[in-house]
């Protein structure tokens, strides 16, 4: 069971002097499992994924998915697939018609179609009251998300998306990202196409490297970092070099506290600076000490870059007043505080808190599109 | 040089889209604009060049004021603008020609349009490149095209909306390399973008948020003093690093932070050593 | 496949260095003899003449066939359409539809005209820039009253640059569209309507929105349509008034016998 492609060439017709865009590639991805295909533009990802749901028939080689040939009918359902820029793919007078618009290609109707509509809503975060709404309407988060809606009423059993965070903010990443993990959660195998490695590196189970057209790593995200592979994320590259100059750290680091965890590994081998550390007392006090050294650096770094004008620049900040400068400061001492809560509670936690922010993006409208 | 006053800005269907925007931007600044999607930002740097004009409040641009029509050419020669699609902004059939397709609507005579396209492909490194299509180049050279047609346009401040955003990894380290060139060569530049480890070394950083401007200041001080997930934006790991290593009592120079083997260097050189 | 039609080869033979104006002019010239001929054995002159061209040019003949390839069905079209419709005698009787030895006669030498005229204008294409192309109609319209017209010569070639331009990504946006809508169930063989509704509708969207995106990037780069200059300004060379020399020479003899 799963997606399973062997041997699979493909070359597009026209294109003769130049190499096959897909060259002998074998591959398995299990049913329920997160898997992430990376690689750079071009690499042949996307033409690697329409064979998946067989929009692309294989010149040689074979793909079946749970068995059944990829270019049945059945597959295409079992099969979602959302492709770049999703959001520019609707079409119809309202979003019901365009959530249902999958379903009733497979000879959904009535109750059941409806009903389907209403949950994949639900799935994406979207309110009832959109449905009579017309998709041009809706702002470019809100299209996204109801084409994903789309394609969850098919009920597939697999989730293709190519380049889904192409675009995206921070925070609207984040939700998607949360939102895949919710789906994935309920049994539906992801499978992410990303360029952008390090952004979706930390939720995949199962990494697919791809450079022109061949698959050149298959594994876990751990055992990708240690075997040394290209791109790297940058903190996996702030420890390489290190490990350059002389270092002995690992490489297979995601987040800030990892890292800093190795680095102070670094502080540890040498006894007499370790003293320093253990003086220095808790890191609260820490925070309140470097406020008061925290100004002098800026303006150091100010006289440094020697631009007369930028002093002007800088004296505006400091006439904005202390106050809102203190306020804030109090708030760093607060959230490094919530920072290691957040730490010690682990990563379940934060997904809580993903979904969380999620729900209440309904109401903050993304007016990505307007700009 | 840039001098925004009072500026607000409503969208055509009513939706308001800056507030009260003031900031002056000095000549041979970098500036970083920060903020999440529809925060306003890209609104805020299309009046820098005329492409929009201000409901309310006034910019000017060397004292060009830029609701004026007949400012418009001269305004555009001064701001060039690099934007977010690889593929829109290229509008020649090769490389060469969409350089070239600013000098030519300036109406410089050819020997002079060619010096100024071979001087910016060297610039980007795309001087091998010359005759290719759109088709045959990456996203990445793409956009170091798209550098290198504001380069010919020989402006004094440089635009950049958003310009990594639709790029792979590959590519942006390829197109941050050269903003870091640009930098050293004193332009004015103006840097859009909602990836925060790409502003780090700017002189002076603000975040928008809902059409105002929410933080300014530099990004050491900005990044720090502010959560930046209240406006949507995330800080990336290394910046977090960076920010649990002055909590020790580390000093870091952040100007020199531009890339990742600087940093490494620092972490090295200042006391970390084995 | 598009991606292969009328595209330029790269090459620096004597055809390639030749003024667009002068190619422009060549195309336009052989074009009214090819409409005018009547005989095969004139077609067989131009036909050579044509392959003559191609030699000097370099470009592979297959490359330019191939520019035709996707055409063939309406070329195919054509020839029946005279060979069943002409009146005259029959090659074989049938009761509706009757192919006559007029009608082959006719639909062949139609068919042969409208191939070879795409074949001159392939043999441009391939040895001219398509910026140069546009270039040289920019340089041959700047004299008409245009301006009367509200548009500028300037406009118009960068009108059509755009177009050449843009066309592959157009063409792949539709392929993104339709793989996107396929994804969602589409059967384009049950419902053709809707399938075509659902393909064009964001084709059309996406298409508005790029040519904003394309609009803000010339007028940043101060576009204004009025006056510019070209990179590769055009200069007529002592090799283009003897091209345009033969040329005039071959078709005053071609007219002549």
């Amino acid at each position: 069971m799963g997606i399973r492609v062997e041997n699979l060439s493909y070359s597009y017709s026209g294109n003769r002097k130049g190499k096959p865009v897909l060259g002998n590639i074998s591959l398995e991805i299990a049913r329920g499992e997160f898997a992430v295909i990376s690689g750079a533009a071009g690499a042949g990802k996307s033409t690697l994924i329409k064979h998946f749901n067989g929009i692309l028939r294989p010149e040689s080689g074979r793909v079946t998915v749970d068995g059944l040939d990829a270019h049945t009918r059945e597959v295409r359902r079992k099969v979602g697939m959302l492709f770049q820029h999703s959001q520019n793919q609707l079409f119809e007078e309202t979003v019901y018609k365009e959530v249902a618009f999958g379903p009733s290609n497979f000879g959904i109707r009535g109750e059941e179609l409806e009903k389907r509509v209403h949950e994949t809503l639900s799935l994406v975060h979207l309110d009832v009251g959109i449905l009579k709404r017309s998709p041009f309407s809706l702002s470019g988060g809100e299209k996204r998300r109801v084409a994903l809606a789309g394609i969850l009423a098919l009920r597939p059993n697999y989730l293709v998306l190519d380049e889904p965070t192409a675009g995206l903010d921070p925070e609207g990443r984040a939700k998607l990202l949360g939102r895949l993990q919710n789906i994935h959660g309920k049994g539906v195998g992801i499978v992410v196409v990303s360029h952008n490695l390090e952004e979706v590196l930390p939720f995949a189970q199962k990494l697919i490297s791809m450079e022109e057209g061949k698959v050149v790593f298959t594994g876990s995200p751990e055992e990708y970092l240690r075997a040394g592979h290209s791109p790297v994320p940058p903190l996996a590259r702030l420890m390489k070099e290190l490990n350059k100059k002389g270092a002995d750290l690992r490489e297979d680091i995601f987040t800030a506290e990892e890292a800093l965890k190795e680095l102070q590994k670094l502080r540890q081998e040498e006894p007499e600076k370790e003293k320093g550390i253990s003086g220095k007392g808790t890191a609260e006090t820490e925070v309140a000490e470097k406020g008061a050294t925290e100004t002098e650096i800026a303006e150091k770094g100010a006289t440094e870059t020697g631009i007369a004008e930028k002093g002007a620049a800088e004296t505006e900040i400091a006439e904005k007043g202390p106050t809102e400068k203190g306020a804030t400061e109090t708030e760093i001492a607060e959230k490094g505080a919530a920072e290691t809560e957040i730490a010690e509670k682990g990563p379940t936690e934060k997904g809580a808190t993903e979904t969380e922010i999620a729900e209440k993006g309904a109401a903050e409208k993304e007016t990505q599109d307007n700009a | 040089m840039i001098r925004i006053e009072d500026l607000s800005y409503d969208f055509p269907d009513g939706a308001q889209g800056l507030k009260q925007i003031n900031l002056k931007i000095e000549r041979g600044e970098f500036l970083g604009i920060v903020g999440r999607n529809g925060s306003g930002k890209s609104t805020l740097v299309r009046h820098l060049n005329g492409l929009l004009k201000p409901t309310e409040g006034k910019v000017s641009i060397n004292g060009m004021d830029t609701a004026d029509p007949s400012n418009l050419l001269k305004i555009r020669q001064t701001v060039g603008m690099v934007f977010q699609n690889p593929y829109t902004q290229f509008v020649g059939t090769t490389l060469e020609e969409d350089v070239a397709f600013g000098p030519e609507n300036l109406a410089l005579p050819p020997e002079e349009i060619r010096e100024r396209v071979d001087r910016a492909l060297e610039v980007v490194g795309l001087e091998n490149f010359k005759n290719h299509s759109p088709k045959t180049l990456s996203g990445g050279q793409s956009q170091c095209a798209a550098i290198a047609s504001a380069l010919a346009m020989k402006s004094e401040c440089i635009v950049f909306d958003e310009i990594s955003s639709m790029l792979d990894s590959r590519s942006r380290e390829q197109v941050r390399e050269i903003i870091r060139k640009l930098r050293k060569k004193v332009r004015t530049i103006v840097y859009v973008t909602h990836r925060l480890e790409e502003v780090l070394y700017a002189d002076r950083v603000i975040i928008m948020d809902r059409g105002e401007i929410v933080r300014e200041g530099s990004p050491k001080t900005v990044f720090k003093a502010s959560d930046p997930g209240k406006f949507g934006l995330e800080l990336p790991p290394v910046v977090e690093l960076l920010n649990s290593l002055e909590a020790r009592g580390f000093a870091l120079d952040w100007a020199r932070l531009a890339s990742i083997e600087n940093l490494a260097e620092e972490i090295w050189e200042s006391g970390w050593k084995i | 496949m598009p991606e292969t039609a009328f595209n330029y080869v790269y090459g620096d033979s004597l055809l390639h260095r030749l003024d667009p104006r002068t190619k422009l002019a060549a195309v336009m010239c052989l074009s009214i003899l090819v409409f005018r001929e009547e005989s095969f054995a004139g077609m067989g002159l131009l036909i050579s003449f044509f392959l003559l061209l191609t030699g000097i040019s370099g470009v592979r003949l297959s490359f330019l066939l191939r520019s035709v390839r996707p055409l063939l069905f309406f070329i195919f079209f054509i020839f029946c359409f005279q060979l069943f419709s002409t009146k005259g005698t029959p090659i074989i009787p049938l009761p509706v539809l009757t192919p006559t030895y007029e009608g082959l006669r006719l639909g062949a030498l139609l068919s042969l005209r409208f191939g070879l005229l795409l074949l001159y204008a392939a043999l441009l294409t391939a040895s001219t820039l398509p910026s140069q192309i546009t270039n040289g109609i920019e340089r041959l319209l700047r004299p008409l009253p245009l301006r009367h017209l509200g548009v500028t010569s300037f406009d118009l070639a960068t009108m059509m640059s755009l177009s050449i331009r843009f066309l592959p990504s157009f063409l792949e946006n539709a392929a993104t569209i339709r793989a996107a809508q396929l994804a969602r169930g589409l059967d384009l063989r049950h419902d053709l309507r809707r399938g075509i509704t659902a393909i064009a509708v964001p084709l059309i969207k996406r298409s508005v929105l790029s040519a904003e995106e394309v609009t803000e990037a010339m007028e940043s780069r101060c576009y204004q349509g009025q006056c510019r200059t070209s990179l590769h300004e055009l200069r007529m060379q002592k090799l283009d008034w003897a091209a345009l020399l033969v040329l005039g020479a071959f078709s005053l003899l071609f007219l002549a016998v």
